[in-house]
């Protein structure tokens, strides 16, 4: 891998240095000089990502979360490769993303930090028109025992309740909220979804004990209603930053949330969320061979996918009374941000792609990207996965040459069940599959 | 001695040449620094130096990204921010293993 990259003599501009325009780094010299490496926390969402994948397709699991980042998008005849000279690492375009705002280490972080810039601003909107701001936590007394299928359905009903049942005292003086749900687990308490809820009241009209009993009474019909409820169930803490207003968005979906306290909220308050681990915690105790945490991990997972948790939600007409854009769906933030230095370096075939997957390189390749087509070449050639192609295919994807099956290495023997995974939800049989297959000149 | 086995090399990026001059003598040090997966899941970014640009392209050029790696660690470096009177960090300088196939094809 001797043109991995170009060292540039010193005192010369590159190209002149290399002794060919924009030599190693592709046709535009701008990328020369570019010394960005991805932040650790993005090198990790990706492997975690990775992870998750092998997980859930040893548990037989087929939910969204599972191709996210890897499956080819409807109608895709091959994978773009861009580069993006203004950020750490490139792109690759026709692959889906789950948009999961709770479960997924990359998706989730994105949208957390789009979603608390929205918060901010509304935040300052709000303060600046003198309205008071509280962070209230809403919690259900649960078992080690209880699953959290169960403890979604009972917190959604209690919270249904709460707000069809509450009187016109309740929501006098009351501009509007920003929620979001928290789901974390404890070996000693078991699991724990609550919600994290930033209001906004005209100043000296919010009534704690109201509000205290009208969340105690919603849990007595749910059956919820323990000693230690009225203790616990309900807290209140003045919000006086926009940093403690990022909390409530943060706190939820951020990946290491837990290791936050803001210092706009009591510490009471931020305290409880180091107890216990969210599901990206567990996800990444997962990946350090923690087989309990992996078991919980698949657990919640299960749950949450084939429910529909909401990350943030703004109450009506909050947005536009404080000038906060219109809002966009998780898909839509998860997917790679598209820049106005977006360039085009090429396509993959999607048979490079499964190659590119199974080393569990997507990472890799969008940061060679970044350096220009010949890293890109470099790259692929060095996972046995070809080069870079400038046009998609005129027909159907080009199949990868017929290799004996004793001469498959690992590599292509794990692409070769990928293969069979991604194909299985057609309906079709293995059979027909390989007849059509078969049928595609290559 | 000290290896740090990285599960996957994400990344290699050149940094710009320093001069150094010491005790009448002088020189230039050449270094990369270069990304990768560590065992536990966690990324970490290590420095690779050489005296020369060749010897740089020569041990960078023996990672293939994507792929694992080995890099003995040479050097731990304290890494100080302004004003502070203790490392706020540690920087790894290390050095590229190259197995004993890649030396026969080279």
């Amino acid at each position: 891998m001797t043109d991995l990259f170009q060292v540039p003599a010193p005192g010369l501009p590159p190209s002149e240095a290399t002794g060919e325009p924009g030599a190693g780094l592709g046709k535009n010299a701008d990328f020369v000089g570019m010394t960005y490496l991805p932040a650790p926390g993005t090198v990790r969402g990706w492997h975690l990502r990775s992870h998750a994948r092998d997980v859930l397709m040893r548990a037989g699991v087929h939910k969204r979360l599972r191709w996210c980042g890897t499956k080819v998008a409807r109608g895709a005849r091959a994978i773009g490769v861009h580069a993006r000279p203004d950020r750490a690492y490139g792109r690759v375009s026709g692959v889906c993303v789950c948009g999961q705002s709770l479960c997924c280490p990359v998706c989730a972080p994105r949208i957390a930090a789009f979603r608390a810039a929205d918060v901010a601003r509304g935040f300052a909107h709000a303060a600046a028109r003198g309205w008071e701001a509280r962070l209230v936590t809403y919690t259900m007394p649960h078992t080690v025992t209880d699953g959290l299928g169960s403890l979604l359905d009972m917190m959604s009903l209690a919270w249904r309740r709460m707000q069809t049942n509450r009187g016109r005292d309740l929501r006098a003086g009351a501009h509007g909220n920003i929620t979001a749900q928290e789901i974390n687990w404890s070996a000693s308490n078991g699991w724990h979804p609550h919600k994290h809820q930033l209001r906004f009241d005209e100043p000296g009209r919010f009534d704690e004990h109201r509000h205290r009993a009208a969340w105690l009474s919603s849990l007595e019909t749910v059956g919820r209603l323990s000693r230690g409820a009225q203790e616990h169930a309900f807290d209140v803490g003045v919000v006086g930053s926009e940093a403690g207003a990022r909390y409530v968005s943060k706190l939820a979906l951020a990946v290491d949330a837990q290791a936050r306290a803001s210092a706009g909220v009591s510490m009471e308050l931020a305290g409880g969320a180091n107890k216990g681990r969210n599901m990206i915690a567990l996800l990444a105790d997962a990946a350090l061979g923690d087989v309990e945490a992996e078991a919980v991990w698949l657990r919640g997972v299960s749950e949450v996918i084939s429910r529909k948790v909401s990350s943030l939600r703004w109450s009506r007409g909050l947005r536009a009374e404080l000038d906060v854009p219109a809002e966009k769906s998780d898909e839509e933030i998860a997917a790679e941000e598209v820049t106005p230095l977006d360039v085009f370096l090429g396509v993959i075939h999607h048979w490079q792609w499964r190659v590119v997957v199974a080393h569990r390189a997507e990472l890799a390749l969008c940061c060679a990207a970044n350096r220009g087509r010949e890293a890109v070449d470099s790259f692929l050639s060095g996972l046995g996965a070809g080069h870079l192609y400038d046009e998609e295919p005129d027909g159907p994807p080009t199949p990868r040459p017929y290799i004996e099956p004793e001469k498959l290495s690992d590599v292509d023997r794990i692409c070769a069940e990928i293969q069979r995974e991604i194909d299985r939800p057609s309906g079709l049989s293995r059979k027909q599959l390989e007849a059509f297959k078969e049928s595609i000149p290559c | 001695m000290l290896v740090f086995k990285a599960l996957q090399v994400i990344a290699a990026t050149v940094e710009e040449p320093k001069d150094w001059e010491m005790n009448g003598r002088k020189g230039t040090t050449h270094s990369a620094m270069v990304c990768c997966l560590g065992m536990d899941g966690k990324a970490s970014n290590l420095k690779v130096k050489a005296k020369t640009a060749e010897d740089l392209v020569a041990k960078v050029g023996a990672l293939t990204i994507g792929k694992p790696a080995e890099l003995p660690v040479v050097e731990v470096v304290p890494v100080f921010r302004a004003g502070d009177r203790r490392a706020s960090a540690y920087e790894l300088v290390c050095d590229v293993r190259i197995s004993a196939n890649a030396k026969k094809a080279a």
